[in-house]
Parts: C-alpha cells; structure tokens; sequence
C-alpha cells in the first residue's frame, strides 16, 4: 500500500536528484573584455559564450564606473548593471528552452546583489512610477526564485517560459524608463518634454498591466512548493508597496537551494499526503502527534527508554471503530518499520 | 516504537518529518494537505503551534512525559466519542464550543467537565 512512501530512516540519506543543470561547476573565467563588448546584445550569436563570459560586474571592482544616470553618484543607478541583470533573465530564458547547456542563476543574483537597489527606488518621485517599477523588480526576483526551484531539464517549463518571457519584457522597459529619466523631476517646459513624460506614463501602464498578469501566474505556480515558501512569497505579493526591493530580495532567496532540495527529494511527499477514502472509511479522521502526547521516548545513560502515556492503548482501541486514525509526526525515529 | 503502542494495527496511516512544513524554524501540520474534509477532521498535539494554519480543527493535550497518574487520554476518549455520537457535522464547531465551555467553567471556578449534551449545530 501506499504507505510505504512514508518509510524513512537515518540511514536512508535521501537521494538527491542529480541537478539538471550545471549550476555552480562553471565559474566565470575573468576574461578581460573590452569595455562596451557586453554592454549590448548586438552579438546574439554568442549568446552561450556569453553566459560563461565574466560579466562587466565581477571584474576588478576598484575600478568605480560612474553612473550612468546622474552625475551625482549617491543619487544615479548604474544602468550597465540592471542590463546585466536583463541579459541574465535573458540567458535563464534561452537556457530553460535548452538551447543552452548553462544556465547561471548564481550570476543573476550576484549581479542583483551589487546593484543600489535603494537609489533604483529614489529616482522616481512619481509614486504611481516608483510603485510600479519596484514591483516590476520583486516580480522579477520571485520568479527567477521560482524558475531555479522548479526548472527541471526532464520536463517540459512552459509555464517558467512565458513568466521570464513577461519578465524580460518589463525588464527591458523598465530599463528604458530608467534611461529616459532625468531623475530630476523638474517641470516640463514644452510640448516636446512633455510628450516623452506622457510616453513614459503608457510605459508605466503597461508595465503595470504585465505586473498584474505576472502576478496571476505566480499565484498559479504557487501550490506546487511547500507551504512555508509559497505563504512567503504571498506575503511578499501582497505587500508590494510597502516592502524594499533589498528586503524583498533578502526574504525569497535564502531558501532557493532547501526548497530545490526538498522538491528533488524522492521521500518530498505528494499532495494529499492521505489515500483517498473509500467507502469504508471512517467518517471521521483524528490526527495524532507521537511524541509527549501519547509516548515519550528519552535516552537515559545511553539506553533508549520509552514511555508510553497511561491509557493509552485504551484510547486507540475505542477511537478506532470510529475514526481513521492518523499519526502525525514530526519526531526523529531513527527507523520505524511499517 | 509506533509498534509498541499499537499492537493491534489501528493505526491507519503515519506521516512522519518530510510531511512537515518548517516554517520561521517551527514545524507546522499543514492538515489542508492531507486530502481529508477538514469538517471531519481533529487534530491532538501538544504543541498549539503545530497546527497553526488550522487552530479551529486542533485540541491541545497536556505535554507527557512520565506521568503515570496522567488520564488525559481517557478524557480526551470520551469527548471524541461525543463527537461521534452526536454525528457532528463540522467538528470546528464543536470544538469551538467546548473551549468556550470550559472557559466558562474555569471562569466560574467549577471543575472542568466537558460535554457536548447542550450543543446545536
């Protein structure tokens, strides 16, 4: 019977999946590349020798770019490093439709991880614009989260595709929007100013109409990971407004690789944990916790001891007849065999 | 050691560890995942927490460790049985009832005897 799925022992280190991809194995050479060569994407070809190149961001750091925004370094965003991060979703996108072999996931957040989110949120003083943008980000980060937990080389991702495909594109206009803005917020003085302002407003439209579709597919997504992660990144949905890209980003990817490990293990259950019930099941089902509850199991002087709570045995032979009985446990037996 | 206690095989089904979510380093029971009407369903730990996303469907039991006066089990028994025999329909709502119950009881200074004899659905 199906039980035998929840059999677990110490000695039964769960099986890792082989991972189905090269994650970590290639690091980036540091290649020393002209400056400019990854700036933009006019070699599409090399698109795989691209994704293994030392992106611009991992080369000697002492050398400070200037921002490219405002001369003012402690306002200006570095729009070289949020093109980095499109040409990351970009490669996760060609990689997960496997015409690449790698696919760096650990790039991405290296490279999220180097930009001044902070100073990205300043820019705009227009609420509706910040608003928009920053959750155009976190949208972003939750569903390269997603894509690393459940991309799988075996089966087909179409789901992930059109997500990073709806990511891309927001990436790419809110990049533009980023280039396009003074970051001044100083009044408009003719028609032609304000023709580019009114642009960028139907920008910011359809970056927020993609943010909504976008969040539709992630809730979809959702009840496929364990519950601790998905109530997370619904939290994190739900709070858009009010929640820092920085700390947005601190709370989805610490969990990336327990929750890929969880999912590639073999023992990770499947919904519903129960067999469906049958026509002479119980009508009732009581769930029971294992131990302090009906036992308690302590070693003392190395032995094992077990005790089991008084009455115990009375008590599961007069619920029986009545409810199926379930234990619920999250003790460390070493072996139990069923 | 599940053996020991339940010699007679009464025992349905056992979910163990990898069944648990960990969440903010705690364990919960998530008991929307065990595809049972949640209507129909109890659950007895002695950790409140560990049921936290359905407190409703939940009784908490005194922790035991080596308490052989304990009869916590034969009076947990009997109000289950009550529940049965009564043909509950959501038992949320019986439980509801029965900690408003006692609340009462241990606000009055009476001793605790719960029953389902007054309870309507």
């Amino acid at each position: 019977m199906s039980d035998k799925n929840y059999i677990i022992s110490s000695t039964l280190k769960p099986t890792k999946l082989p991972r189905s991809f090269v994650y970590t194995s290639v690091r980036f050479k540091s290649a020393r590349l002209p400056r400019g060569s990854d700036t933009d994407r006019t070699d599409s070809s090399s698109v795989i020798n691209k994704s293994i190149e030392l992106p611009s961001i991992f080369r000697n750091h002492s050398q400070a770019r200037a921002p490219c925004i405002s001369q003012n370094p402690d306002r200006g965003i570095d729009v070289q490093q949020l093109k980095e991060l499109e040409e990351c979703v970009w490669s996760l996108l060609e990689g997960i439709r496997g015409s690449m072999l790698i696919v760096s996931f650990e790039k991405y957040w290296e490279i999220s991880r180097l930009i001044k989110w902070e100073r990205f949120e300043d820019m705009f003083r227009d609420e509706s614009m910040r608003r928009g943008l920053r959750e155009a980000v976190i949208l972003e980060h939750i569903s390269v989260a997603l894509t690393e937990i459940l991309y799988s080389s075996k089966s087909p991702n179409q789901m992930l595709d059109s997500l990073l495909l709806n990511i891309h594109q927001n990436s790419l206009s809110s990049i533009q929007h980023v280039m396009s803005h003074n970051g001044t917020g100083e009044a408009f003085r003719d028609t032609f100013t304000k023709r580019i302002v009114m642009r960028r407003k139907d920008q910011i439209t359809e970056i927020r109409q993609r943010n909504l579709i976008l969040k539709n597919m992630i809730k979809s997504i959702l009840p496929v990971l364990p519950t601790s992660y998905s109530m997370l990144i619904l939290r994190i949905l739900k709070n858009t407004d009010h929640i820092t890209i920085p700390k947005a980003v601190s709370a989805i990817f610490p969990s990336i690789s327990k929750m890929r490990e969880i999912l590639s293990d073999p023992l990770f259950p499947k919904e519903p944990y129960l067999p469906p019930k049958s026509e002479f099941s119980k009508e009732y089902t009581l769930v029971l916790d294992l131990d302090e509850t009906l036992i308690h199991s302590c070693s003392e002087k190395g032995a094992d001891k077990l005790n089991i709570r008084p009455y115990c045995s009375d008590f599961l032979n007069k619920l029986a007849p009545h409810y199926e009985l379930v234990i619920f446990t999250a003790g460390l037996q070493s072996v139990i065999f069923i | 050691m599940l053996d020991s206690i339940d010699t007679d095989r009464l025992i349905f089904h056992r979910l163990y560890r990898q069944h648990i979510q960990i969440e903010n380093f705690r364990s919960v029971k998530d008991l929307s995942k065990l595809g049972r009407d949640l209507t129909k369903l109890i659950i007895v730990d002695n950790i409140a927490e560990n049921f936290k996303l359905q407190p409703e469907n939940g009784i908490v039991i005194k922790t035991w460790r080596d308490d052989m006066r304990d009869n916590a089990l034969l009076e947990l028994a009997q109000i289950l049985l009550e529940i049965v025999k009564k043909r509950v329909k959501d038992v949320r709502k019986a439980l509801v009832y029965l900690r408003e119950l006692m609340k009462r009881q241990v606000v009055r200074g009476d001793n605790v005897s719960l029953t389902l004899d007054n309870f309507v659905e």
